[in-house]
């Protein structure tokens, strides 16, 4: 599969304000990214982490739960 | 380069090497690679030992140092879930790197964004429950499930005494799939980094160790031994169905356990301990005392002091803490059994290092291989004897034996790789080990260091 080909599948465009594309231009040059697409896709990646992450912590309930499991396992009492 | 791991939570060395003959895959990757040995974190437990792998680091610096904790600035005890981890993880890393992962059912691995996909594990919010959608829909469309959860349901495993082949058959049920959807997802997914992580041996050796283990002073040759030596045989046809699966040319084969086991024939009311040497106070209730203690233990022989100043109702002066902290440690460390030493060592904080280590508990307690601290009777601490027979587990590892009692398994094969080669890693060498393979730059953070002779050649 030629360059081309693998980059037209596994990537695609994302329109942002030329204002902005310059200025991340600018700050690109600070940061270990080769490119302002790496850096959006970092902090792209990023954000979405975080929304995973704050769905991530647990109830009250949630945690007797666990509690339940690990009492069946004989972790706990 | 890519790189596959299997995973098989507290799968023993010491079996292997006494069953080797009955594990062809095993024994061809003893000959034609590495076979070694994994020393866990200490405390040697399935949250610690997973996350110490995943991370690099040593729980002073992921900030996991138990199944429980104690949350900061109250006596409040809590469940260390995923969440809590401070450091990134080795597929989150490799994401960054644009590396193509795949991650299935590791403990403690929790859904995060990825440059691939995750199935997280035990303790997870979100076990089972595969990420992003499309793997959902793929495993919909291919087995009719939206979720895989690779453990035995909780009413099994409170049965297992009363119905132990209906436990062994679940555990072989799990397995089964576990293999199926794993090598679906390894031909179907781009993959850098593949793991996948099976629960079974685990579960199995905590309740029938005492079959397969000559060291037990209850050890009985008999059906359960068949049973843990046959489902470490189905663990060799999955190692070998993974092989076939993949080109050795081009991708490096591990598998590794997080811990092994050793023998449990009696529990230890540490509490009990602690009061009779005066350390620890009942209340009205008869319950423990826990605000007007000056130490109370847990089910994983982990010690909490209570200081001034960091404990809501501290009892110790800051200046009073490490005598304290000696005495108990000196007074655990005597106990003796007919001349039987039962306490290894009781460890301080000082085993770890990182921002994180103010949240360990003051003191660990390793048991020599035999006693374990008691899970169901660690709120105990009135009664004449303080040590126990154990009647729920014969088999343990987690948190209250020294992490080089327990060692786990370390099997890698592939081009290159040294024949023949015994070798032993720490479990945080792992992480970059996998980086070094991959060419992504490891972290300076990192505790671990590559396991170099797999790059002899």
């Amino acid at each position: 599969m030629t360059e081309e080909k693998t980059k037209s599948k596994n990537f695609t465009s994302i329109l942002i304000p030329t204002s902005l594309y310059k200025k991340l231009e600018e700050k690109v040059k600070e940061t270990e990214f080769s490119s302002v697409s790496s850096l959006v896709t970092h902090i792209i990646r990023e954000y979405l982490a975080k929304l995973e992450e704050e769905k991530e912590v647990f109830s009250e309930e949630e945690e007797e739960e666990i509690k339940e499991r690990l009492r069946a396992l004989g972790y706990i009492d | 380069m890519r790189v596959l791991v299997i995973g098989s939570d507290g799968l023993s060395p010491i079996l292997v090497e006494k069953w080797i003959e009955t594990l062809p895959a095993l024994r061809k990757i003893k000959k034609q690679g590495i076979m070694g040995r994994t020393i866990p974190p200490l405390p040697a437990q399935t949250p610690v030992a997973w996350t110490t792998f995943m991370t690099g680091v040593n729980p002073g610096k992921h900030g996991i140092f138990s199944f429980m904790t104690r949350e900061k600035g109250t006596y409040k005890r809590k469940v260390n879930t995923p969440d809590k981890i401070k450091t990134k993880t080795l597929w989150k890393i490799l994401s960054e790197h644009d590396k193509k992962v795949g991650v299935i059912n590791v403990p403690m691995a929790r859904t995060e964004e990825l440059n691939g996909f995750i199935i997280p594990g035990f303790l997870a919010k979100n076990e089972g429950i595969p990420y992003p959608t499309k793997i959902k829909e793929k495993l919909q469309g291919k087995f009719g499930i939206k979720q895989f959860k690779g453990d035995v349901e909780i009413k099994l495993l409170e049965r297992v005494k009363e119905e132990p082949d209906k436990f062994f058959e679940r555990v072989d049920e799990i397995t089964d799939i576990q293999m199926d959807i794993s090598l679906f997802l390894l031909e179907e997914e781009e993959w850098d980094f593949f793991i996948t992580v099976f629960m079974g041996t685990d579960r199995i050796q905590h309740f029938f160790w005492k079959y397969v283990d000559e060291r037990h002073p209850e050890y009985e040759k008999n059906e359960f031994t068949e049973k843990v030596k046959r489902y470490y045989q189905k663990m060799d046809v999955i190692i070998s169905r993974f092989l076939e699966n993949i080109d050795l040319e081009e991708t490096l084969f591990i598998l590794l356990s997080d811990h092994g086991f050793c023998p449990v024939h009696s529990e230890v009311l540490v509490n009990c301990l602690l009061h009779k040497q005066g350390f620890l106070k009942g209340d009205v209730k008869g319950e423990i005392d826990v605000e007007g203690s000056v130490a109370v233990a847990y089910e994983y022989g982990d010690v909490w002091l209570n200081l001034k100043g960091r404990e809501p109702q501290g009892k110790i002066k800051p200046e009073e803490y490490g005598e304290i902290l000696q005495k108990i440690k000196k007074n655990l460390e005597k106990i003796e059994v007919d001349g039987q030493k039962v306490v290894k060592y009781v460890a301080t904080r000082d085993v770890y290092w990182g921002p994180y280590v103010e949240e360990a508990p003051d003191l660990i307690i390793l048991f020599n291989s035999g006693w374990q601290a008691s899970r169901g009777k660690s709120k105990e601490y009135k009664t004449q004897k303080c040590i126990v027979k154990s009647e729920k587990w014969n088999g343990g590892h987690d948190g209250t034996h020294d992490p080089r009692d327990v060692p786990g398994i370390l099997a890698i094969l592939g081009h290159g790789i040294p024949e023949g080669l015994e070798v032993e890693a720490n479990l945080y060498d792992l992480t970059p080990t996998i980086l070094k393979i991959l060419q992504v730059p490891i972290p300076n953070y990192m505790d671990g260091k590559p396991i170099q002779q797999i790059f002899t050649s």
